[in-house]
C-alpha cells in the first residue's frame, strides 16, 4: 500500500539579493533584486507502507525542503503530494496525529526540564488518554533504557541520552510515519549504532514506516532497504540499497597510528592513500577483501596503537553517482 | 477543551522551567515592580504641581496604571511568546509546532512566560486593591477589562510580528511598535489631539489597552463595555487571520535550536 506519493513537487524559494556594502544595502532596500532558489524541482517517488527509505544527499540539496513540505511545514511552489492520504500543507493538523518528526537539530525537549516533564506536555498536545499515554510511555521508557535519565533535566544529558528521548519523544503517539532528519549527527560510533538498531526494532515491532535524511553513509546502510539520492533539487538516484552499497560503498578507510615505523603493505584490494610518519590511510576494495582480512593481516605485521574504519564520505558517493549518471540525463534516460 | 488542557499544561510547565532557577525568578518580578513603583512615583510628582489634566486625576491615573500592568502582565505571562514572534519566523523556530497537531498560534504563544510579567501582573493588583476605594467590590469588572486589555496587546503583538512573514528580519520594527503601544496606553487619551488621537484609537489601538477600559472602571457604561469586547474579537480575528495568510510565505530555516 502506497502511505507517500509525490508528484512533481516544486519549491523554489525568492530572497533578495543584495549588494555589498552600505550603498548596495540602500539599493537593494528601494530597489531589490529577487534571486530564486530552486530548493526542490519536480520531485515524484511513492513510499509503501512499513519501508525503510533513506533519502540522501550533501548540504543543500533539497533534503529538508522535502521533508518539511510532506510534514506540512512549508508549502509548496507547485505539484502534488498526499502522505496517509491527505494533503500535508491543507491538513497539516490532522496528519500530525499520525506523524512523527525528529530533526536532529531542533529538540523538542524543554532544555531546563527533564523529559519527563516534556512527555507528559506532548500527551496534552496530542490530547492523547491518560491511560493509553501511560502504557504507552512505559512501553517506550522500557525499549530505549531511559529510565534512569527521565528525570534528569535535558541540559545535563549527553547527546546520546537526549537523542534517544528525542526519539521516544516522537513515538508516543504510535505515529505510522517518522520523518527522521539527520537523526544520529554529531554522536559518537556506538551511540549511533544504539539509535539504529533502536529505529530497526521499531520499524519492525510497530510497522511504522521511516523516512529518513542522513548524511551518514553508516545509518542508510545498515538502516534502510531503499535508498534515494537528491542532488541540485532532483532525484538523481531510486534504487535498493544494496545495488547502491555494491557500486558505490565497496571501499572503506582504514586510519592506522602505528607504534613501528611503516614499512610498506601490500594486499590485493588495498591502496595507500597517505603515509605520514606513523599515521597511515588505507583504502580496502571490499568487493576484493574483506575489511577482517586486511586488519588481520595488519595487525599480524605491525604493533599498531590505534585503528578507525570508515565509510567513504557520502559527498563523495554522491558525486560519483552524479558523474555516473550524468551522461545518462543528458540522453534523457536516467532516474 | 483539548485547547484549555494545552493552555493549562503549559502554564504549569513555564512556571516549572522559572522555578528550576528560583533566584532568577524572583529577582525579576522585584525588579519589574520597582520599575512601576518608578514611573508612578513621578506622575505623583506632576499632580503635586498641577492637579488635573484634561479631566484626569491621580486616581484615574492609577486605576489607568493598574489595569495597563494587569492587563499587560497577564499577556506576557500566558502568551510571552508573542514578542518573539518575528524572530520565530526569521529563524524557522515555527518548525515545531507546524509538525504538532495543536493550533500552531496558540500553541506558540503559549510556550514562553516572561517572568517579569508576574510583576506588572501582582504590581497592579496590589495597587488597584490598596490605592484604590471601593477596589473590592469592583474586582470583576477590574478584571474583565484588563483581561481585554491583556487580549488586544497580545493581538498586537501578534500583528506586528507576522510582518516577518513580508519583510523578513523585523524584530526591531515590532518591538518599536509593541513598545509605542504600551507606552501610549499609559498616558490618558485625551491629552492627545487630531491625528494623534485618532492614531491611538486605530493603527496603534494604545486607546483600547488604557483610556478606555480605565474610564469604563470609574464611569461605567455598558454600550463602551460591549465595543471593547467587540474590538477585542476584531482583534483577536484579524491577528489570526493574519499569522495564518503568513504561513503560507513561511520559508522555515536551519538554525540550531534547543526549547527553554
Amino acid at each position: 500500500m502506497t502511505i507517500i506519493k509525490v508528484d512533481n513537487l516544486t519549491k523554489t524559494f525568492r530572497t533578495v539579493q543584495k549588494r555589498p556594502g552600505v550603498r548596495g544595502s540602500l539599493r537593494s532596500l528601494f530597489k531589490p533584486e529577487y534571486q530564486a532558489i530552486h530548493a526542490v524541482r519536480g520531485l515524484d517517488f511513492e513510499v509503501a507502507t512499513g519501508e525503510r527509505l533513506a533519502f540522501i544527499g550533501s548540504n543543500g540539496a533539497g533534503k529538508s525542503t522535502t521533508i518539511k513540505m510532506l510534514v506540512g511545514i512549508l508549502h509548496p511552489t507547485g505539484g502534488k503530494a498526499e502522505v496517509l492520504g491527505r494533503v500535508p500543507w491543507r491538513e497539516r493538523a490532522p496528519l500530525a496525529y499520525q506523524i512523527g518528526t525528529v530533526f536532529g537539530q531542533k529538540s523538542q525537549l524543554w532544555y531546563h526540564l527533564p523529559a519527563a516533564d516534556s512527555f507528559e506536555l506532548l500527551a496534552r498536545i496530542y490530547a492523547l488518554d491518560l491511560e493509553e499515554y501511560r502504557a504507552r510511555l512505559h512501553y517506550l521508557v522500557e525499549i530505549f533504557d531511559i529510565a534512569e535519565y527521565l528525570h534528569v533535566p535535558v541540559r545535563k544529558l549527553s547527546l546520546g541520552q537526549r537523542m534517544r528521548c528525542e526519539i521516544a519523544a516522537s513515538l508516543l503517539h504510535s505515529p505510522r510515519i517518522l520523518f527522521l532528519d539527520e537523526p544520529t549527527i554529531g554522536l559518537d560510533v556506538v551511540v549511533k549504532q544504539r539509535i539504529r538498531d533502536l529505529i530497526l526494532e521499531l520499524n519492525e515491532r510497530e510497522g511504522v514506516t521511516i523516512f529518513l535524511t542522513s548524511h551518514d553513509a553508516g545509518d542508510v546502510e545498515v538502516l534502510c532497504k531503499r535508498a534515494m539520492v537528491i542532488n541540485h533539487g532532483e532525484i538523481i538516484y531510486d534504487g535498493k540499497v544494496s545495488d547502491l552499497r555494491r557500486n558505490y560503498l565497496q571501499t572503506k578507510t582504514v586510519s592506522l597510528k602505528l607504534a613501528v615505523p611503516w614499512e610498506g603493505f601490500s594486499a590485493q584490494g588495498v591502496r595507500l592513500l597517505k603515509q605520514r610518519g606513523y599515521g597511515v590511510k588505507l583504502e580496502v576494495d571490499t568487493a576484493q577483501t574483506s575489511i577482517e582480512q586486511v586488519i588481520a593481516q595488519l595487525l599480524a605485521r605491525y604493533r599498531i596503537a590505534d585503528i578507525t574504519v570508515d565509510d567513504p564520505p557520502m559527498e563523495e558517493i554522491i558525486a560519483q553517482i552524479y558523474l555516473a549518471q550524468t551522461p545518462l540525463s543528458e540522453e534523457g534516460g536516467a532516474c | 477543551m483539548k485547547i484549555w488542557r494545552l493552555i493549562s499544561g503549559y502554564v504549569r510547565h513555564n512556571f516549572m522551567a522559572g522555578m528550576a532557577y528560583r533566584g532568577a525568578f524572583f529577582l525579576q518580578i522585584f525588579g519589574m515592580m520597582i520599575n512601576n513603583l518608578m514611573l508612578l512615583f513621578f506622575w505623583n510628582m506632576m499632580f503635586l504641581s498641577f492637579p488635573t489634566l484634561n479631566g484626569w486625576e491621580l486616581q484615574d491615573i492609577i486605576v489607568l496604571y493598574s489595569i495597563v500592568a494587569v492587563g499587560f502582565g497577564f499577556s506576557v505571562v500566558i502568551f510571552g511568546n508573542a514578542s518573539r514572534l518575528a524572530s520565530l519566523i526569521t529563524s524557522g523556530e515555527l518548525d515545531y509546532y507546524l509538525a504538532l497537531p495543536a493550533d500552531p498560534l496558540v500553541h506558540l504563544l503559549v510556550s514562553r512566560m516572561s517572568l517579569s510579567g508576574w510583576g506588572d501582573f501582582f504590581f497592579g493588583l496590589l495597587l488597584y486593591l490598596f490605592v484604590l476605594p471601593s477596589a473590592w467590590r469592583n474586582l470583576p469588572l477590574f478584571l474583565l477589562l484588563s483581561l481585554l486589555a491583556g487580549l488586544i496587546s497580545t493581538a498586537f503583538a501578534v500583528l506586528t510580528g507576522s510582518l516577518a512573514f513580508w519583510l523578513g528580519e523585523s524584530e526591531q520594527l515590532a518591538a518599536q511598535l509593541r513598545m509605542a503601544l504600551l507606552n501610549f496606553s499609559l498616558y490618558p487619551v485625551d491629552i492627545f489631539s487630531g491625528g494623534v488621537r485618532l492614531l491611538l484609537y486605530t493603527i496603534i489601538p494604545a486607546a483600547f489597552v488604557g483610556s478606555v477600559p480605565a474610564k469604563l472602571l470609574t464611569d461605567f457604561d455598558i454600550w463602551w463595555l460591549a465595543g471593547l469586547i467587540l474590538v477585542t474579537a476584531l482583534m483577536g480575528g484579524l491577528a489570526s487571520w493574519v499569522f495564518r495568510l503568513g504561513l503560507r510565505r513561511y520559508e522555515s530555516g536551519n538554525l540550531v535550536t534547543v526549547r527553554g
